[in-house]
């Protein structure tokens, strides 16, 4: 496969899925990119706003199956993961897979779930296996999990754990649509799309499961020079020593964003990363891994105003200024 | 020089006895127009050539007798600038003759030949009075800023470029107020990184933002054969020409990405400059290998946009004086080439083997050194007494003076006086003289003024040229050299009007030959006029207030651009306080207002209930259970921790009305810092203050 190719099959993927998704191509874009990097996405939005759509839209395109899991309070962890139930028939136990056996898995409202439920899902985004009365059942490939979260309604919430929140590749902020887009959507309505019904969209579906994966090994081929390892450095360094952070961006930070610098190369049809793909995709890797000084929230400062001053304090490799 | 070449040169030289017809052949070339074009504007002094011009069959300047009745010049101000004959020479100011009250124009250009003339405007009494060539004689209004002649499309040209000139200035302070504004809005967190700012560049890594500079090292290091280098500093060149142009701005921390997002106003640069960054990054971050090759190809495609601007504007000032001079060949009347010019006596003087042209030192510095030279002096020549002594020196050394209008020393007994008539009259030849047979014509005005010792001892004086019995011309020979001066009534006789009529080209051309065999040196008023500095030069050609326009202008555009025009410079960064510097000032008005009682009462409350959240797991009412709590806790004594509470409580208490106070309280604000220094290591030790 060539970068062009890849390029192509990517540009393909984003015109079916924006057929259906309309003016969330940035989104869309991150979306793949912790697809293609084998990471998960923590979207935060208010509902409605179309993403269990972009699943379900996306696993029709990528040819995978995709499942959902409405998180509420008394969820279980066998509820996600599947446990051993007693088969009569055979007298045995016999293992019911639950719904994180899935490549593309919706998690909704994942902070409405207890802590225990989300500890089984998050180790099985880390592990891409799950482990039952001592037997490790590795999950499909690909596994992508998208995981969402409201920001406005907080009472009677879990919220996430920092150290499990560093277990998603990418954060990704979903904010209503514009006016012009969103007549858009309702002229479509008009004509009459069905999001239930994506099967009369017609849409293509561009790769397979296997392919995808293909896509996904491809990435190691994609060139990352010295200097971009020191620039990611760079930036990673620079959220632990910022003033305003209590905690910055771990190892794990640093991995992810070469990660998505090199998926993001790839679907731009290059073969090796540069610093735009870095600078570009810094506030979605970094943004859940940092944890600010109460004072700095009392101001106002927001993750992102702190990478927005690393950023633009960090020099970038082989620059003409 | 060869006998032969000799004889060459010889026969080119022409006799002064063909010097009619020789003149007739200069004025008959069309650059001297008052021979040609019959609609030839004459000042009010060339109008005086007119009487002697009579219709003839074989006319030396055929159009002449026509241009007497065409409308006149309205370069008026030129005469009384001396550039040109006075008009009151004559008295006849207001005499001209306009017809259509549209007079036509005439152009100023060429103006070393104007200095030729040197006549000053004062002299109306002709008596000789000496004036300063200066412009004290200029009235008010004419000193006036006055716009250069453009002709059609120039004139629409220039104004389109000044008024696009004056549109671009608003935009651009306007774009860059409004790019200050969304600059002091960028999102920055108030405090930076513990790394700080990045690190400035070493001497070693000196940044070159001079474009021409970075294309030179581009090309040089292309032909040593390091592309790498080559497309580094092409790549640097194109950016810094789109930051020069404000079109992008160039930071260290700023990616290509963001550079061509910048240029999403112009999407043809934009599409442009997205091609050369991807064959760039190719290079930096890819696998490419740089070539000549494709440095070939970046460096075409930087070039046109590294260079364009100045392009654009060679292109439209090339077009721009290009329109003007179009407009003024149009109507083009050189004044060296007008009848109050010289070009043509200097040519017939030419065409006789005598060289003339004008003096480049002062006079006052002519080298007693030289023999045989000649100097004429034209019209009103400011002289002061110790220059003329130099110069009667100078020509005691063997050497000639020609004075034609301008008065002479006194102790040589000359003066001049004019005729009140008028009137154009034909001055002769002296009959004794070499000039015999020679009839002078020039519109008359002065005559010499001879005392009669000087007239009755004509051993050492010879009257050239005389009218009646009034001299024209006079001859002294001065010292044992074979110095002579030559004193004329007026300069008219070396004037181009001058060879026009009669015989005047034969004398002069005969007179030139006498003379000296070596070079001759015309002197006019504009000799030692020049600036003794730029400055001067600006304020004569009332030129200041467009220069200190011009500089209010770049300041302006300065104070506006910043950094796009002057040396680079970082965006304004906003300053905010940090939460600590608000508490600082919070404990400052507390301390100035002796409150720290109040303070302590607050912290104790905040302390006490931190104490109880951190270590006690059930609600437990009393101060012991949280006393014996802590000191699990810390490790500390359980009996101060508990008087440390109950003072604590007591505090807290004591304001709020409570009557439980079992220790007293701390009078002073020592005490008080104590007590709550203590609280807060107990709090930071049970787990910290979140």
């Amino acid at each position: 496969m060539t970068p062009q190719q890849f390029a192509e099959i990517c540009t393909r993927i984003r015109s079916q899925v924006s057929r259906v998704l309309l003016g969330q191509d940035e989104i869309v874009d991150n979306v793949l990119v912790g697809v293609l990097a084998r990471g998960h996405v923590l979207i935060e939005g208010v509902p409605g706003l179309g993403k269990t759509l972009m699943v379900r839209t996306l696993a029709r395109v990528l040819g995978c199956v995709a499942k959902r899991i409405q998180f509420t309070p008394d969820l279980m962890p066998s509820d996600v993961t599947g446990g051993n139930i007693f088969n009569q028939q055979k007298q045995q136990f016999e293992f019911m897979p639950g719904p994180v056996f899935t490549q593309l898995l919706l998690a909704d409202e994942i902070n409405r779930a207890p802590a225990k439920t989300q500890a089984a899902l998050l180790e099985a985004m880390a592990d891409r296996s799950v482990s039952t009365d001592g037997v490790t059942r590795p999950l499909p490939a690909p596994f992508f999990v998208m995981a969402t979260q409201n920001p406005v309604e907080s009472q009677g919430t879990y919220p996430l754990p920092e150290a499990q929140l560093d277990r998603f590749l990418l954060k990704l902020d979903v904010t209503h649509p514009s006016r012009e887009i969103e007549k858009r959507l309702l002229t479509n309505v008009v004509k009459g799309f069905d999001a239930a019904a994506l099967e009369n969209v017609g849409l293509e579906q561009v790769v397979t499961a296997e392919n995808l994966v293909f896509m996904q090994n491809y990435l190691q081929q994609v060139r990352v020079t010295d200097d971009l390892l020191d620039y990611i450095t760079d930036i990673v360094a620079r959220t632990r020593a910022h003033r305003s952070v209590y905690l910055g961006a771990s190892p794990r930070g640093s991995i992810a964003l070469l990660a998505c610098g090199r998926a993001r190369a790839a679907m731009e049809g290059r073969d090796f990363v540069i610093p735009d793909d870095i600078k570009t995709l810094a506030p979605s890797v970094l943004r859940h891994r940092l944890i600010l000084h109460p004072d700095a929230e009392f101001e106002g400062t927001s993750a992102d105003d702190c990478i927005t001053t690393i950023l633009n304090e960090a020099r970038v490799p082989k620059t003409a200024a | 020089m060869t006998p032969a070449l000799l004889l060459l040169v010889t026969l080119a030289i022409g006799h002064p006895s063909q010097a009619n017809d020789a003149a007739k052949k200069i004025l008959a070339d069309d650059k001297y127009s008052f021979c040609s074009d019959e609609e030839y504007p004459l000042t009010a002094m060339e109008a005086a050539w007119c009487p002697p011009v009579s219709p003839s069959p074989n006319p030396r300047c055929p159009a002449f007798h026509h241009a007497c009745n065409a409308p006149r010049s309205e370069l008026e101000h030129l005469d009384r600038l001396n550039f040109n004959r006075g008009t009151n020479r004559e008295g006849d100011d207001d005499g001209e003759v306009n017809p259509d009250g549209t007079p036509r124009k005439r152009s100023e250009s060429d103006p070393d030949s104007g200095a030729a003339d040197g006549g000053e405007a004062g002299d109306a009494d002709g008596g000789g009075k000496r004036k300063t060539p200066d412009r004290e004689v200029l009235p008010e209004d004419e000193e006036s800023f006055q716009m250069p002649e453009l002709g059609g499309f120039a004139y629409y040209l220039f104004w389109f470029v000044l008024g696009a000139g004056v549109l671009f200035l608003i935009y651009v302070i306007v774009r860059n107020s409004s790019r200050d504004e969304s600059d002091s809005e960028e999102p920055t967190a108030p405090e930076t990184t513990e790394l700080g700012p990045e690190r400035p560049p070493g001497p070693s890594e000196q940044v070159v933002r001079d474009v021409q500079a970075l294309l030179e090292q581009a090309r040089t290091a292309a032909s040593a054969g390091d592309f790498n280098k080559a497309i580094r500093h092409t790549h640097a060149a194109l950016l810094h020409r789109l930051d020069h142009d404000g079109l992008i701005r160039v930071a260290p921390f700023r990616t290509n990405g963001d550079y061509v997002s910048d240029l999403k106003p112009q999407p043809d640069l934009r599409s442009n400059v997205r091609e050369i960054v991807r064959d760039v990054e190719q290079v930096q971050f890819g696998t490419t290998l740089a070539d000549a090759g494709l440095f070939d190809r970046v460096f075409k495609r930087v070039v046109p946009i590294a260079t364009r601007r100045a392009e654009t504007l060679v292109l439209l000032l090339a077009s721009t004086l290009l329109s003007c001079t179009c407009g003024e060949l149009r109507k083009s009347y050189p004044y060296d080439h007008s009848p109050s010019g010289t070009k043509a006596v200097v040519e017939l003087a030419a065409h006789h083997g005598r060289t003339l042209d004008f003096l480049e030192v002062p006079l006052a510095k002519l080298p007693l050194s030289d023999r045989g030279r000649a100097i004429l002096l034209f019209h009103d020549v400011f002289i002061d007494a110790d220059t003329w002594k130099h110069i009667i020196k100078w020509v005691d050394a063997g050497n000639h003076l020609v004075v034609a209008g301008t008065p002479p020393p006194a102790d040589l007994s000359f003066a001049y006086g004019s005729d009140s008539t008028g009137k154009t009259v034909k001055v002769s030849a002296y009959q004794q003289d070499q000039y015999s047979d020679l009839t002078l014509v020039v519109p008359h005005q002065n005559h010499l003024v001879l005392p009669e010792p000087i007239l009755g001892s004509a051993h050492n004086n010879q009257i050239l040229v005389r009218e009646d019995a009034k001299p024209y011309a006079v001859r002294l020979e001065r010292g044992r050299l074979d110095g002579t001066i030559t004193v004329f009534a007026d300069d008219r006789l070396f004037l181009n009007g001058g060879m026009m009529l009669g015989d005047n080209p034969r004398f002069v051309a005969q007179f030139f030959t006498d003379l000296t065999t070596g070079p001759i040196d015309m002197v006019d008023s504009m000799l030692e006029l020049g600036s003794d500095s730029p400055a001067e030069t600006i304020s004569n050609s009332n030129l200041t207030a467009t220069f200190l326009q011009l500089l209010a202008l770049i300041a302006l555009l300065y104070f506006s651009r910043g950094v796009r025009f002057g040396a680079p410079r970082d965006p304004p960064t906003r300053s905010r306080r940090h939460y600590t510097e608000h508490i600082e000032a919070l404990g400052l008005h507390y301390a100035r207002a002796r409150a720290s009682r109040h303070a302590l009462r607050q912290y104790s409350a905040w302390a006490l209930e931190r104490l109880r959240d951190k270590t006690l797991t059930a609600r437990q009412p009393g101060l012991y259970a949280l006393a014996q709590a802590i000191a699990g806790r810390t490790g500390d004594d359980e009996t101060k921790i508990m008087q440390l509470l109950v003072e604590a409580t007591g505090i807290r208490d004591d304001e709020s009305g409570s009557t439980t106070t079992t220790r007293p309280r701390p009078h002073t604000v020592a005490e008080d810092l104590r007590l709550m220094q203590e609280l807060a290591r107990l709090v930071r030790l049970v787990g910290g203050p979140r």
